[in-house]
């Protein structure tokens, strides 16, 4: 019987990435932000979110991608030891159940910069699925000095 | 209803009875007291008793049965009693608190042999206290033998029980004292005593099905006590519980402001209507769950009797504590926060401030010293002044502490006010006590008093007069989660200012007839407000978001907010102040919290995040950023751009997605060699090259990549083959030691010139020095030279090239040169992997960012001090080749002789000649260990 797990799925860069269905709270479109000043240039800003302040952070400048970034992007907002992210992409997948047994160690073609984040890929058809752990973003953030 | 549960509830009742116990002490301390008091006191020894038995806490049943014990007769004959049995009593109500302190906290261990020690010691205490009354003690009954009157009422109790759980027995255990019905309520009374403490326990009966009572004996007729008022007046609340709700209460504040809003901008007069409902009840709401939280101050305050008496004791003085206002009410948080601030404060007064019996009557004052502290609302916060009528503080000590700290300059401390120069004692480790006590004086604690208070927002002010008193105040806000605060606005952003530090709001015309204008003291704005000299910041500077360049103070009318951060005012110059708001104060992320400027963020009534200002952060930020000006417009002399150092690097592949580069001065040649050139010497791939051997290394293998043939390149190696032509593999040969060493490669790319900001976070694998970026991708760096030394060593172990290795020059072998090196280098990565070579060579090394500061060094050092100046030749401020002159131009001997090295990532002739005119003994290249050693040491063997 093989063993099965969810994704919440969406695209950055024309690339698709993953996150475990548990850890996301919502996707969300584009909501007005708050900027922050003297803020990493990572967090775009506060989000209102019914009530709960959530921080803005843009997976491009973690990932250090060098593309433009589309118009619109679209909100994933998971929970990370108690704070609310919303994690900025530019388009979101769909929730993807994938097979233990695809699943590999993410390769070494993928840049430094996005592998970090990563936990591993699964292939699905024709296509890779780069899981992200939250956690370490979180960690990363965490630990770059302001 | 679980063990758990209940026990937690018992330990709850126990804290009261102690603190019901406790202030029944102090009473019969001080003369004969009325029967009331004593019949309490027994009782609670009595309810307690029995409550610890029934949990099987025997230990805790026990003493209290002693004390129950001894209390007998005075409880049937009031009398004054002496201090030796008080002593007695506090002890053993100490033993209880220690044994319930321990089994809350699930601890197992016994107290048998402390209570063996203290018991028998009370019994015999009791017994010469009374021995003149009438009943004899008993002092030998084993504890369970006798059922007392509550046992059997329990038992009986028992049979009546409604609403059990039936599967637990447990539950009917706890659930015994519980007499819902009959017995108790006719016989309730009020003990008066006990309304001191308004009662503030809500309790919920959460747990489904029982109703935790009190236990409420019922002793030979005599009125039954409740510690707490009725039984149906209070009920307990986990404190859990009322944060969610005063949560709740918060978000429903804000959207009640945004139906306010709405509504203000609407036409539609029911909604309006609706709205106003809502407003009167949220606020009503707001206000009572706010009451919920709040408990008198009293109920912290009043431990401190018992503090005092032991105070009093320990050091031999007499002190009389004396409270006022102790219903004052305080969030339940924040009683808790100042719980340990307070009874720093205290022990202080009673250590420092009040002298002994003798000194006071010497000067005067009435023997026993006098600590009163009051506490009353006043502006929406609450104070708290604590003032002794001792000796008052020693301005000149502390004066001539703080000089000594390095706090204040003897010229400064002769212009500061009283009040700036006691507030100098809440800085960290100051203490002027001659001695260390073990109550205070070590010095640990004014300073943590201090920034305690003003984590919860308060603010702690001293005055003193001396050989009078002193007063300590402090001022604490009614409550943390909603906050009211300022509006403002600086561009199109709005921010929210707490009202509690702010001062006044002023609008300056700033124009050239008014009579109030804004000017500049050395470069830095100031106004004058009613004759003192205000500092003016921009926000928008401040917060970098000052694009107009425009300077505030140029501009006809100027917003001053006046705010107060750590006892100094300051003004925050802003575009527009708005309104005045309620607003709830959510906390930012912890990664945010480092932003010394934000203190959290709120959601205004429209929706939108608005981020609430921090002023003692933005008052630092400012500071800093006046500093940075400073340093700048110093630089700006020397140099207009910041000094980057620019560097040829080399750009090739190995395979993988990444770019690397090595820096081209390390590059001997490159070359490409025919794959079927390469042999095998041992393990070790070499190519025959120029009349020696050339090892080659292949930097992916180093690295850990597998070798990635991916389909192109394998088709393309097909190709080749087929066509007769070899693969030619690209290979960069640098030196180190005096040898050539090839580093394999799959790419050459190309040649360019970096600006070298190496970010140096990756750091984490042997052979990567960081990354550079370079047409927008990111390059690694790879650490070349070290690849080749961990090479070296690996053949040298390994005992691959036993050979050649005479060749091999081993810097090692010869005598250890070492030396004191002055440094001075301004780009951190260079001037730590520098460091590092000359450290590991066994070189001390001094190193400055700064020439100027690093000449001062020298010049402040002993002749000789340094062996050897090294420095870099691109940096702000003072560059190498004024650090040069200024060296050789100092007229001391020394200066004239010591050796010079420049280091540099790029050098042209002109440069050469220049530095060497400056002074420098020679050129060297930052990146290329061996030659920097080998350059520092020729200089240091001349």
């Amino acid at each position: 019987m093989a063993t099965t797990q969810q994704f919440s799925t969406f695209y950055l860069a024309d690339r698709l990435y993953g996150i475990p269905v548990m850890r996301v709270q919502e996707v969300t479109r584009a909501l007005s932000m708050t900027r922050v000043p003297l803020a990493p240039a990572y967090v775009h800003g506060l989000i209102n979110l019914r009530g709960q302040i959530a921080t803005a952070i843009g997976l491009r400048d973690l990932f250090a991608t060098k593309d433009v970034a589309p118009e619109e992007h679209m909100n994933v907002v998971c929970n990370i030891n108690g704070h609310l992210f919303s994690l900025l992409v530019d388009k979101i997948g769909d929730v993807m159940e994938v097979d233990e047994a695809e699943f590999e160690r993410a390769p070494d073609t993928v840049p430094v910069s996005i592998k970090k984040f990563m936990s591993g890929v699964y292939k699905v058809k024709g296509d890779l699925l780069s899981i992200i752990n939250v956690d370490q973003i979180s960690e990363e953030i965490q630990n770059k000095k302001v | 209803m679980d063990t758990e549960e209940a026990k937690a509830e018992f330990f709850g009742e126990c804290d009261e009875i102690l603190q019901g116990v406790s202030s029944d002490l102090r009473i019969i301390e001080k003369g004969v007291p009325e029967s009331n008091v004593v019949d309490a006191l027994y009782r609670n020894m009595h309810t307690l008793k029995g409550s610890a038995y029934l949990f099987g806490l025997n230990e805790i049943g026990d003493v209290a049965h002693a004390m129950e014990t001894v209390l007998e007769p005075l409880r049937r004959n009031p009398k004054a009693v002496t201090p030796d049995f008080l002593d007695s009593l506090y002890r053993t109500i100490d033993l209880i608190e220690k044994i319930i302190d321990a089994r809350r906290n699930g601890k197992d261990s016994s107290f048998r042999a402390e209570i063996d020690l203290l018991l028998p010691r009370l019994i015999e205490i009791a017994s010469y206290e009374f021995s003149g009354s009438a009943e004899p003690i008993r002092d030998d009954v084993p504890p369970r033998e006798v059922p007392s009157e509550l046992e059997i009422e329990l038992r009986a109790a028992q049979d009546k029980i409604v609403r059990i759980q039936p599967e637990s027995k447990v539950a009917a255990q706890a659930s015994a004292p519980a007499p819902a019905s009959s017995p108790a309520p006719s016989k309730i009374k009020e003990v008066p005593k006990n309304s001191e403490k308004k009662s503030m326990h809500l309790v919920t009966p959460e747990n489904s099905g029982s109703n935790i009572q009190k236990i409420e004996p019922d002793n030979s007729g005599s009125p039954a006590a409740v510690a707490a008022g009725g039984p149906d007046q209070t009920i307990r609340v986990p404190v859990d519980l009322l944060d969610k709700l005063m949560n709740l209460v918060g978000e429903l504040v804000l959207v009640r402001n945004q139906v306010l809003q709405y509504a203000s901008g609407t036409e539609d007069l029911e909604f309006v209507n609706m709205s106003q409902s809502l407003d009167v009840v949220t606020s009503d709401l707001q206000g009572e769950v706010m009451k919920t939280r709040m408990q008198p101050i009293g109920s912290v305050l009043n431990k401190f009797h018992r503090v005092i008496r032991d105070i009093s004791r320990d050091l031999g003085k007499n002190i009389e504590l004396v409270l006022e206002g102790v219903e004052t009410e305080l969030d339940k948080t924040l009683l808790e926060a100042i719980k340990d601030p307070l009874t720093h404060i205290v022990r202080n007064s009673c250590d420092h401030g009040l002298e002994d019996a003798a000194t006071r009557i010497a000067s005067g004052k009435d023997e026993t010293g006098t600590l009163t502290i009051r506490s009353f609302h006043e502006g929406g916060q609450v104070v708290v002044e604590i003032q002794d009528d001792g000796k008052g503080l020693n301005r000149e000590k502390i004066v001539e502490k703080a000089i000594e700290k390095g706090l204040v300059s003897a010229d400064a401390a002769e212009n500061i006010s009283d009040r700036e120069a006691y507030a100098m004692i809440f800085n960290p480790g100051f203490s002027t006590a001659e001695k260390v006590s073990a109550v205070s004086g070590r010095g640990v604690g004014l300073d943590v008093v201090k920034t305690n208070i003003e984590k919860i927002g308060g603010t702690v002010d001293i005055q003193s007069s001396p050989g009078k008193g002193t007063i300590t105040q402090l001022k604490i806000p009614l409550t943390l989660a909603i906050v009211p605060a300022m509006v403002v606005r600086i561009g199109n952003e709005k921010f929210a200012i707490p009202q509690v530090k702010l001062v006044e709001l002023v609008r300056v015309e700033n124009t050239e007839g008014s009579s109030s204008k804004i000017e500049l003291l050395q470069g830095n704005p100031i106004f004058r407000l009613r004759g003192d000299l205000l500092p003016l910041v921009s926000l928008g500077d401040v917060l970098k978001t000052n694009d107009s360049g425009k300077k505030f103070y140029e501009q006809e009318t100027v917003n001053i907010v006046v705010l107060k951060a750590e006892g100094e005012q300051f003004g925050l110059i802003v575009d527009e102040i708005l309104d005045t708001a309620d607003i709830v104060v959510k906390p930012l992320s912890q990664f945010l919290k480092m932003l010394n400027t934000f203190s959290g963020a709120t959601i205004m009534g429209d929706g939108s995040v608005a981020l609430i200002l921090d002023v003692a952060g933005i008052a630092q930020q400012a500071d800093l950023n006046i500093e940075a000006k400073e340093t700048k417009k110093a630089g700006e002399g020397a140099k207009n751009t910041l000094c980057r150092e620019d560097s040829d690097f080399l750009f090739f592949e190995l395979g993988t997605t990444s770019k690397y580069g090595i820096p081209l001065c390390l590059v001997h040649r490159l070359e490409e060699f025919k794959k079927s050139v390469i042999e095998y010497s041992g393990e070790q791939r070499v190519v025959r090259y120029r009349d020696t051997i050339l090892p080659i290394i292949s930097l992916a293998s180093f690295l850990g990549f597998e070798n990635i043939e991916s389909e192109a390149d394998l088709k393309e190696q097909e190709k080749l083959r087929n066509a007769g032509v070899e693969e030619a593999v690209p290979v960069i040969v640098v030196q180190k030691r005096g040898r050539n060493f090839g580093i394999e490669v799959k790419a050459i790319i190309d040649v360019s010139s970096v600006t070298v900001e190496i970010d140096d976070s990756v750091r984490d694998h042997v052979g990567i020095l960081g990354n550079v970026i370079h047409e927008d991708e990111v390059v690694v760096v790879v650490d070349v030279l070290g690849v080749v030394e961990s090479e070296i060593q690996r053949m040298i172990s390994t005992g691959t090239d036993s050979s050649d290795s005479e060749d091999i020059l081993d810097v090692t072998a010869s005598p250890k040169v070492t030396g004191r090196i002055l440094f001075a280098e301004d780009t951190v990565f260079f001037q730590r992997h520098v460091k590092k070579v000359l450290i590991d060579a066994g070189y001390q090394v001094d190193a400055f960012d700064n020439a100027a500061i690093a000449y001062n060094q020298l010049k402040k050092s002993a002749p000789n001090h340094y062996d050897l100046v090294l420095s870099d030749i691109e940096m702000p401020q003072m560059n190498g080749f004024e650090f040069a002159r200024a060296i050789r131009g100092s007229g001391e001997a020394w200066f004239k002789s010591i050796p010079l090295v420049a280091i540099t990532t790029r050098f042209k002739q002109r440069d050469i000649e220049e530095g060497k005119e400056a002074g420098f003994n020679v050129y060297m290249e930052k990146l290329d260990s061996d030659k920097l050693l080998s350059g520092v040491r020729q200089q240091l063997e001349k």
